[in-house]
């Protein structure tokens, strides 16, 4: 073969053609070829050097969604939705969560979400067969309804790795899709084992259990052929959850106090209106139980994971959101959506992905550039669909 | 179409690379990628390339063939390019129309107020005249059987008192023109109380309790009797079976990951609408029972008086719980059967 060929040659196909020289190609030539491939100049190697990049670098993470952008979108489609009877709800999921994963970047890189809406349309209506079924079956007979409490049971670890796996695998960023590697057996021990056996130790156990979750999740998760890898302590784990859980019971006896009721009260009485006013104020605590208790924990935890997290040699992430950021968000989105009967929820969509995307910075490592695809079998939507039919959610920070 | 040049980032397939590219658009050679060095990176025909639908302002992804994935910013002229060589798409045109933005948010309520008030009340009527009988009938065996091992229990009237009851309804159902097979059964309940309900197959239980509070009056128990043969022949267990079944997919699609405390705001409102179903379906088997108490020639008077006496039993309501109950108040069905007459 003649040398000279290859100087027309792009990049991939220089890589392409060193690839299928075989070992019986005469050493010259191989070493020809080599000399070429390493001075060309989209050689990764050549570009970092030839671009004045640091080695490593902070960046903040941006989103650049707008309200207005996204209300005209979400609206559209909800109506196409629902004169379509559901069937168009598959291409409005797609371009919904493109909204959000083309806003954002990191380093100058946008991500992109690559599901394809016949992809989820087909994993919806599967889901919602099986949710039919399991929905009559359970109304026809409490017999045949226990049985199919067990098999989601034993199904439960199984649509969580599915639908991880999916929501994984159509994330991309650079053109490098993620992945997810999470087993079943591994799964059911962490999603059913262990929660049953916390019940044992009167759910102290509890957030020892949520780390083992963080870190089967977490852990698993590849972009391309690195690995995403957790240093989790179980000491933050209890601060947050028992915080969480004493923050709770703080706010009940408080209120009990101040607002002079007790549970018993939440008995029926002969008065109508009294009950009433009291199952008010009980919803209002409870509300706000649930507001500030798991807010207090979900910050903690977000910061801990972002912080202990790394892919080896392409990023370190930081997070520092505050308690009182998260109860703000929470309870203005929450107010927002009853006082404007719903219309608010783009508005809250953007400001919460605004305000992640603004605690959150990523440490961009050398290694960055030189991350390789990896190639594993294509992921069907049917366990996330039927994982959502069944209400079954496992959201990733 | 003329050629237009805009500056991207080019990703080549197979790894996290990325290359600032100057991309040519061209109307006969299609797609050529230059780096900043002017040397071409790739080219491709336009039928090689696959181009990620336009969505408001985010950045135009044009993946190649096997060659990797170029992202240009969304400008008319580069939007106008791959319109013209690739299918455009309406829902984007739809979503940058402020006058179809603003159809939609109108239409979206009252869409989905007919979606629940009407579509799916209506098919639930459909549904419950596909339901195979022989389905009714293991449905309510299942159920009586695990009401029987949990909160009923055998009843304590004895058996000549419960023949006579049985002998009066069967003759009250015989004059009533119903095809339904009635079978009526007595139980015990302390967590019911005092109370019947009726079984789809035509299956009617009435607690001990229930007929200690009214069986010395005949003509209240028959009244009761009546709206639970209203349910049956109205098949509202099956319509409201299907009613819940369509609400939940519903809810759980119009308004899926809202996360929290939203989530919590929409199963509130689901229980809200199913009770709003069945509140609707409680009115229909009252209005049944009055008007084959009239058929009978007995006085509505009988199912207010029952109903006045079941209300003693129970706590005062108030408008807020109503929201969160199954049944109409006590109150305002007492009214009902005094003041409306059949047309």
């Amino acid at each position: 073969m003649d040398n000279k060929n290859y100087q027309n040659f792009s990049f991939n196909e220089l890589l392409n053609a060193r690839q299928s020289l075989s070992s019986e190609a005469s050493p010259q030539e191989i070493a020809d070829l080599e000399a070429i491939i390493n001075g060309h100049p989209n050689n990764p190697s050549n570009q970092i050097s030839s671009n004045t990049t640091p080695v490593s670098r902070t960046v903040p993470v941006q989103f650049f969604g707008k309200t207005g952008e996204f209300f005209s979108i979400w609206i559209v489609n909800l109506l196409l939705t629902i004169v379509t009877l559901g069937i168009y709800s598959a291409w409005a999921t797609v371009r919904n969560n493109r909204y959000f994963y083309s806003n954002t970047e990191i380093d100058g890189h946008r991500f992109a979400y690559l599901a394809e809406p016949i992809q989820i349309l087909k994993g919806r209506i599967i889901g919602l067969l099986l949710f039919g079924s399991y929905f009559l079956a359970a109304s026809f007979s409490p017999f045949a309804a226990v049985i199919i409490m067990l098999v989601l049971l034993v199904a439960y670890p199984l649509l969580i790795c599915m639908s991880l796996r999916f929501k994984m695998r159509m994330t991309a960023y650079r053109n490098v899709r993620f992945n997810f590697n999470g087993k079943y057996g591994r799964a059911f021990v962490v999603f059913i084992l262990l929660p049953v056996m916390s019940i044992f130790t009167l759910y102290l156990a509890l957030p020892w259990v949520m780390k083992k979750v963080d870190e089967f999740i977490y852990d698993n998760i590849t972009f391309g052929d690195k690995k995403l890898s957790t240093k989790l302590e179980t000491g933050e784990y209890f601060i947050a959850g028992l915080g969480a859980a004493f923050i709770g019971i703080a706010i009940f006896a408080l209120a009990s106090f101040g607002l002079g009721f007790s549970f018993a009260d939440l008995a029926p009485t002969e008065e109508g209106n009294a009950f009433t006013l009291t199952y008010a104020l009980f919803m209002l605590t409870y509300v706000a139980v649930i507001l500030i208790s798991s807010s207090f924990y979900a910050a903690r935890i977000r910061n801990h994971l972002f912080n202990n997290s790394v892919i080896d040699d392409v990023s370190e992430f930081t997070s520092e959101i505050s308690v009182a950021q998260l109860i703000w968000l929470r309870s203005s989105n929450f107010m927002a959506i009853v006082l404007s009967l719903g219309f608010a929820m783009p508005w809250v969509k953007i400001r919460t992905a605004r305000l992640y995307a603004s605690v959150t910075h990523v440490t961009v490592l050398a290694g960055a550039d030189s991350v390789l695809t990896k190639d594993s079998q294509s992921s069907s939507a049917i366990g996330e669909e039927v994982a959502n039919a069944f209400d079954i959610d496992v959201a990733i920070g | 179409m003329s050629s237009i040049e805009v500056t991207g980032k080019f990703y080549p397939t197979g790894r996290s690379q990325c290359l600032p590219v100057t991309v040519l658009m061209t109307a006969s050679e299609g797609l050529r990628i230059v780096n900043q060095s002017n040397e071409l990176v790739a080219k491709t025909d336009v039928s090689q390339i696959q181009v990620a639908e336009k969505l408001a302002s985010v950045p135009r992804e044009i993946s190649l063939y096997e060659q990797g994935l170029v992202v240009v910013d969304s400008t008319h002229a580069v939007d106008t390019w791959l319109a013209s060589n690739s299918l455009q798409n309406k829902v984007s045109r739809l979503e940058s129309s402020k006058f179809t933005v603003l159809l939609c948010a109108v239409l979206v309520p009252v869409f989905l107020f007919a979606f629940f008030k009407y579509l799916i009340p209506g098919s639930a009527i459909l549904f419950a005249d596909y339901v195979p009988e022989s389905l009714v009938s293991i449905a309510s065996k299942h159920t009586l059987s695990a009401l029987d091992n949990s909160i009923l229990s055998d009843t304590s009237i004895d058996e000549e008192t419960q023949n006579s009851y049985q002998d009066m309804w069967h003759d009250v159902i015989s004059k009533i023109d119903v095809p339904t097979q009635f079978d009526i059964q007595f139980r015990q309940s302390d967590t019911m109380g005092a109370n019947a309900f009726a079984l789809p197959n035509g299956t009617i239980v009435i607690t001990d309790e229930l007929v200690e509070l009214i069986g010395d009056n005949h003509d209240l128990l028959t009244a009761i009797l009546l709206h639970e043969i209203g349910h049956v022949e109205h098949k509202h267990s099956m319509r409201l079976i299907s009613e819940a079944l369509a609400t939940s997919i519903a809810v759980n699609y119009f308004f899926a990951d809202l996360g929290g405390l939203v989530e919590f705001f929409a199963g509130v409102s689901n229980t809200v609408v199913q009770n709003q179903f069945s509140q609707k379906l409680e009115w229909e088997a009252d209005n049944y029972a009055l008007s084959k108490l009239d058929e009978l020639g007995m006085d509505r008077e009988s199912f207010a008086k029952a109903m006045q006496k079941l209300a003693e039993t129970l706590p005062k309501e108030s408008k807020l719980t109503l929201l969160l109950q199954s049944h109409p108040s006590m109150q305002s069905r007492i009214d009902n059967a005094r003041d409306k007459h059949l047309d």
